[in-house]
């Protein structure tokens, strides 16, 4: 409380992204929480190819790997292990939550 | 009611249901001109209250002996939300046309409103169940009969079924073209992709 100078807002018309404003008042704010010397405006990354990024021959860690689960598998042995313990009807869990309803009218 | 329309021995009555404050349900009460009180079937179309498309299902449920009661869910039909999604991570999905774009599953406008219903603690699917109550105590109360059957298309035969197993005083109608899904059997069969309005915790125990 009493700060306000440490507090700032950047807004702008964008995608849904880290706009270019954004990006560079976060690291505005890094720079001068780092005690680094403030530059302006964003460096230009280095655009690396997809492939470069890849850890998988395929790019699916799926097709390369064979005991490689999905998280549908997950799913499943969650669901199995649980299903023998008795759980609520559906009409019990609608009922249990059934808000009232107070009025109607045409 | 806010307008009715007649067509040789059936009438057609619109209403427009204010419930919960802000919210308005469409429904539509189509029924025989008959001095008898018939039964009354509440009716779900796969994308909203019935349309003229739909004119073959609600006939076959006149002459079986039902006056149907049809409405909009929250979401669907005249309260659709009027949006379009645009997803980077599913380019795909400016390809669908509007109406499988508005449901899919994975980036839909409906997806967005049933992920944020988890959020506030009311799940959409108990949501829409709560439609069907607004529209079967309408039924009850505002034209003096409850409803004693239930009948759905596509998708939402599974939402017809479940409102049959809570309140076993409504039957349900079998239909031949559609299948009731399992939460249950989705897990076992490892399969991702289904009905967004289905995504309930625990599902796949209570079902």
């Amino acid at each position: 409380m009493g700060h306000g100078d440490r507090i700032a807002m950047t807004e702008g018309y964008h995608g849904h992204q880290y706009s270019d404003e954004n990006q560079e008042a976060a690291l505005d704010f890094l720079d001068r929480f780092n005690r680094m010397p403030i530059r302006r405006g964003l460096i230009a990354p280095k655009l690396l190819p997809d492939a470069d990024l890849l850890c998988t021959r395929t790019g699916q860690v799926m097709l390369d790997q064979s005991d490689a689960r999905s998280l549908m598998d997950e799913i499943r042995d969650y669901y199995g292990e649980r299903k023998s313990v008795n759980h609520a009807a559906l009409g019990e869990e609608y009922k249990s939550i059934n808000r009232l309803i107070t009025r109607i009218g045409p | 009611m806010i307008g009715s329309t007649k067509a040789q021995d059936v009438s057609l009555d619109k209403y427009l249901l204010h419930h919960d404050k802000l919210l308005r349900m469409p429904l539509l009460f189509i029924h025989k001109d008959s001095p008898q009180k018939r039964d009354v079937l509440l009716w779900l179309g796969d994308h909203g209250k019935a349309n003229a498309l739909d004119w073959p299902q609600i006939k076959m449920q006149l002459e079986a002996g039902y006056d149907v009661v049809t409405f909009d869910l929250r979401g669907w039909g005249e309260t659709r939300m009027q949006y379009t999604a645009v997803s980077p991570d599913d380019p795909s999905l400016g390809k669908l046309d509007p109406e499988h774009a508005y449901a899919n599953s994975i980036s839909g406008v409906l997806a967005n409103y049933v992920y944020n219903s988890l959020l506030v603690g009311r799940p959409y699917f108990f949501q829409m169940i709560d439609d069907s109550q607004i529209a079967l105590q309408f039924s009850k109360l505002k034209l003096g009969r409850m409803p004693a059957a239930i009948a759905a298309e596509g998708d939402n035969y599974t939402l017809a079924g479940s409102i049959a197993e809570i309140f076993p005083e409504i039957k349900l109608v079998p239909s031949p073209s559609a299948k009731a899904m399992k939460w249950s059997e989705l897990v076992e069969n490892k399969q991702e992709l289904w009905p967004i309005q289905y995504l309930l915790p625990n599902g796949a125990y209570v079902h």
